[in-house]
């Protein structure tokens, strides 16, 4: 039960915590793509 | 049930955060890596919110009475105040834990979002440093002291808590003592974290002195809070006993005191950037010193309540942080060589240096006495210090740090250059005339001839800057009362190191005047009979018992002059007849009249009476110590502009 309880607990914190890393997985040029116009 | 499994969720939550804070924390520091050290410090909100949820359940739990937790049960009953059960949840130890974790936590979080913007690699390593710090709590409490531990059955009452916690101290004096225990961690995260980073030159200490004036600030109001509390409770009229728990909180105070001090010579000229290190450091490792004392139960102490079994756990906890403190200072000690060396001869800095060398004497004399009993028990014959040691060695080092006091603010940087008569003219005019108007009073203690000139010299000292400011703020345009109110507020540290000053000086005085002038008697009265004891006549009026919902009091009453004082006994017979005396006193400026109810029976009643000469002022020494610095240090450093002149010693010295 605690570690169920402590494992939802943590899916909650997780989109908080690991939110800088997607944002620059998200913001990383892609290989081959278009350059972002200005 | 729910309530134990939520609690214990919370933990163990939080425990995977810091662990993985501290991860990404580390790794973020060596690479510099800006998304990585975001993560280590959301890790570580989400951690603190996790403890913050964690103490919610066990305040619930505390106050919904749920015995079927061992921590409830253990430390309350249905019998103690709603404000008091509240209390018990750092009355104990599991709870203490919990509650050091969540303010390390909370004030983690505080710094190292004060700190995210000024460096990533700098606040990273701090980060993990607190993460780690706060990882060990919650490996105790997680896998072996837990406020969450259920009971096989839950029994309809609690055993309580001891008596002398049953007090309204007990909602102040923890609280504060415990934030400054954990405070330490903050200065101390940040000192490894410049030391990891490279970081060693006076910026860091601009930053970190914040952090430990947050940590001292917390550690006095504990300091001044336990003495009063122990003053009004343990009734043996006095306030400071040098038992082990108390030296091992004075202990980091004492080295953070010197650190405010000494991070100014690093700001200023640049020097002593290793000795400011290992101040920090220093204060921290004194601190889980103290922890493990109190835990382990290693020590007799007034403080036995807290003993534990955990004691091993927090000795591994203080060797891990001596290694790798030791092996940060050890890495980085060539880089910490400084550029200019502090002159010889009289100057500001050596003022700051002398009261640094004499505060780290006294801690280490302090430290001595504390740990001898260890240290000797190890060769087989164990030894042990009591007050007279203590009362004998800090003495000389406090009557030195009273004439730094009174001199030292009065020198100018680099150099004095002649002229010292003019210079000290006023601390030296303030300590003769008090000289002789106590000789001239017939006073003979030597202590007192010795410290109460030093006390009023240190007194002329603040006076005479306040007076320069004001002259200063005169020159100024505009009405006198708003430029010099202008003029304090842009000097708002140097004038608020004045008023701490001055508080510690009453401090000095109340000390001083409670040591060298105290007058006991003991006595057994019949109704109507009187004692005297020094100017003060007290008559003996009857004795009564009143029954509240805990205990039973006995109460005597004892009249002097238009005054009732009721001096009492407790006893809880929930607690097997455990009895608790409480003091009546009767306080003004110049004493107090203490007395204490030792026991009564058809013989008549027996008491002590205490006179104590000047215990106020330090208790009003100690609220003005903590206001000058909060007042001097609330908000940033003022502009260059609109300056007072720093001292006589400047113009002297421009010469």
């Amino acid at each position: 039960m605690t570690w169920i309880a402590a494992a939802l607990l943590l899916v909650l914190a997780a989109p908080f915590v690991l939110w800088p890393v997607f944002r620059r997985e998200e913001q990383a040029p892609v290989p081959g793509g278009e350059e972002p116009s200005s | 049930m729910v309530l134990a499994e939520l609690g214990s969720a919370f933990l163990l939550a939080s425990l995977v955060l810091v662990v993985l804070s501290a991860g990404a924390g580390v790794v973020a520091g060596r690479q510099g890596d800006g998304p990585l050290a975001s993560v280590a410090r959301r890790a570580f909100y989400a951690a603190a919110v996790g403890l913050v949820g964690a103490s919610a359940v066990l305040l619930v739990a505390l106050l919904s009475r749920d015995f079927s937790l061992a921590y409830v049960f253990e430390h309350s009953d249905r019998s103690l105040s709603l404000p008091l059960t509240a209390a018990a949840f750092y009355g104990g130890q599991e709870g203490s834990l919990l509650y050091w974790a969540l303010l390390l936590a909370l004030m983690g979080s505080a710094s190292i979002a004060a700190s995210a913007a000024a460096s990533i690699r700098l606040t990273a390593y701090a980060n993990a440093v607190l993460a780690g710090i706060v990882a060990f709590f919650l490996v105790v409490m997680v896998f072996v002291a837990s406020p969450f531990s259920l009971l096989p059955a839950a029994p309809t009452d609690g055993l309580g808590l001891t008596p002398l916690l049953r007090d309204g101290g007990m909602l102040i004096h923890p609280p504060f003592l415990l934030a400054g225990y954990s405070a330490f961690a903050v200065p101390f995260a940040f000192a490894i974290a410049a030391l990891l980073a490279g970081r060693d030159d006076a910026a860091w200490v601009a930053h970190t002195r914040r952090y430990a004036l947050v940590a001292w600030g917390l550690q006095s109001v504990g300091l001044v809070l336990g003495m009063w509390w122990a003053y009004h409770v343990l009734g043996w009229g006095g306030y400071w006993g040098w038992d082990p728990v108390e030296n091992a909180a004075l202990m980091p105070w004492l080295a953070t005191t010197a650190y405010i001090h000494s991070a100014q010579v690093q700001e200023r000229r640049g020097t002593l950037r290793a000795w400011n290190f290992g101040l920090v450091i220093a204060a921290f490792l004194l601190s889980a010193l103290g922890t493990f004392l109190v835990r382990s139960g290693i020590l007799p102490s007034v403080h036995s309540f807290a003993v534990s079994p955990l004691g091993p756990w927090f000795f591994g906890f203080l060797s891990v942080s001596i290694v790798v403190s030791g092996a940060a200072l050890a890495w980085r000690s060539d880089r910490l060589r400084s550029p200019l060396a502090v002159e010889p001869g009289a100057s500001r800095e050596g003022a700051f240096l002398l009261q640094n060398v004499l505060l780290v004497a006294l801690t280490a004399a302090v430290l001595w006495g504390t740990v001898l009993p260890l240290v000797s028990g190890m060769t087989g014959r164990e030894l042990v210090v009591g007050a007279p040691y203590y009362e004998r060695t800090a003495t000389p080092f406090l009557v030195a740090v009273l004439a730094v006091l009174a001199v030292g603010p009065l020198l100018p940087w680099r150099r004095v250059r002649g002229g010292w008569l003019r210079l000290l003219r006023w601390p030296l005019a303030a300590a003769a005339l008090t000289l002789a108007a106590l000789v001239i009073g017939g006073v003979r203690q030597p202590g007192a001839l010795l410290a109460l000139p030093l006390v009023a010299a240190g007194l002329a000292t603040c006076v005479a800057e306040y007076g320069r400011g004001a002259a200063f703020a005169a020159r100024l345009a505009g009405p006198w009362p708003l430029t010099a109110v202008r003029v304090a507020a842009r000097n708002r540290r140097r004038y608020g190191a004045y008023l701490a000053h001055i508080g510690m000086l009453a401090v000095a005085a109340g000390l001083v005047g409670s040591h060298a002038w105290q007058q006991t008697r003991q006595v057994t009265l019949q109704p109507g009979q009187s004692v005297t004891v020094g100017s003060h006549t007290l008559t003996y009026e009857g004795i009564g018992t009143r029954s509240e919902t805990d205990h039973t009091a006995l109460i005597a009453r004892v009249r002097m002059g238009d005054e009732t004082l009721e001096p009492g006994r407790l006893t809880y017979p929930s607690l097997g007849g455990q009895a608790v005396t409480t003091a009546a006193i009767r306080s003004t400026p110049l004493d107090d009249v203490y007395v204490v109810l030792a026991g009564a029976d058809g013989a008549g009643a027996a008491f002590t009476v205490y006179v104590n000469p000047l215990v106020t002022w330090i208790w009003v020494g100690g609220a003005l110590l903590v206001a000058g610095v909060l007042l001097g240090n609330l908000v940033r450093p003022q502009p260059q502009e609109e300056r007072a002149p720093a001292g006589l010693g400047a113009t002297v010295a421009a010469r």
